[in-house]
């Protein structure tokens, strides 16, 4: 029974252990929690254990399968985080207080908390194609991301990001944020 | 203002949303954001959804995760299936 139950464990880590390998990189390189990663990562495990059961079903499940046990387990462990009312992680990407240091001066807080709002108040009057690339492309996202999430070309997806951020200057501008603005 | 000058203000912007309140009211359930990792909906659709999405720090999380498990084992399914 044990050995059974060592092999069946043995089949799991062999059939994750390129997923896990890539949900790792991606997910770290995209600001995941480590957290967010395993939780996915242990969801998958079960899912493909309770229903396979054996190793050597396991190990014959085509990639497609895992794929959709993924999709699946991804939205199951989001589903479960709404119901339970949990407030998700912020996504780790390196954020504008640190660079202010751990305790900026007042005014200099301020000053921020007031090109935020511009910055935002800014986007929203972009026309909604332009918004949404320029948005993507603030929270970190390539040009390459973006034209793939929106299925359009790289050059249609250059212009819309190129002529959004150039709104977005001219918005910034026409509110007193010049070019030099907080450096 | 350079792109990393916007870059960090927008950060910043998203953290105080997320430290000033946590009603999920106006959000998408998890499905829709899934079906736009998928591009199953229409353009204007998904240019809307993507518009709150980016704009909410407590989608983008969701949004990320979803896309972290279609790329990481959809990459692995087309290259090892036949």
């Amino acid at each position: 029974m044990a050995e059974q139950s060592d092999q069946v464990s043995q089949a799991l880590d062999q059939v994750l252990a390129r997923f896990a390998e890539r949900v790792r990189y991606i997910g770290i390189r995209h600001g995941l929690t480590g957290s967010d990663v395993e939780d996915l990562l242990q969801e998958v495990r079960l899912r493909l254990w309770k229903a396979l059961e054996s190793d050597e079903k396991i190990l014959g499940a085509p990639a497609s399968y895992v794929h959709r046990t993924a999709v699946s387990a991804a939205l199951d462990v989001l589903r479960r985080r709404r119901a339970r009312r949990e407030t998700p992680a912020r996504l780790s990407r390196p954020s504008g207080l640190s660079v202010l240091g751990e305790s900026p001066a007042a005014d200099r807080m301020v000053e921020e908390m007031e090109l935020q709002d511009q910055v935002g108040r800014a986007l929203e009057q972009l026309i909604p194609a332009r918004r949404s690339v320029v948005k993507m492309y603030l929270s970190g996202y390539g040009r390459e991301e973006i034209a793939d999430l929106l299925g359009w070309t790289e050059p249609k997806t250059r212009n819309l990001l190129y002529r959004g951020l150039s709104d977005l200057r001219e918005k910034l501008t026409a509110m007193g944020i010049g070019p030099e603005a907080l450096q | 203002m350079s792109d990393d000058r916007l870059r960090r203000s927008y950060d910043m912007l998203l953290a105080i949303r997320a430290d000033t309140g946590n009603d999920r009211g106006g959000c998408p359930p998890v499905e829709r954001i899934a079906s736009l990792i998928r591009r199953e909906e229409d353009e204007d659709s998904r240019l809307a959804l993507l518009d709150h999405v980016m704009a909410c720090p407590f989608c983008q999380p969701e949004f990320e995760l979803l896309r972290v498990a279609e790329r990481a084992s959809g990459e692995q399914a087309r290259t090892t299936d036949p």
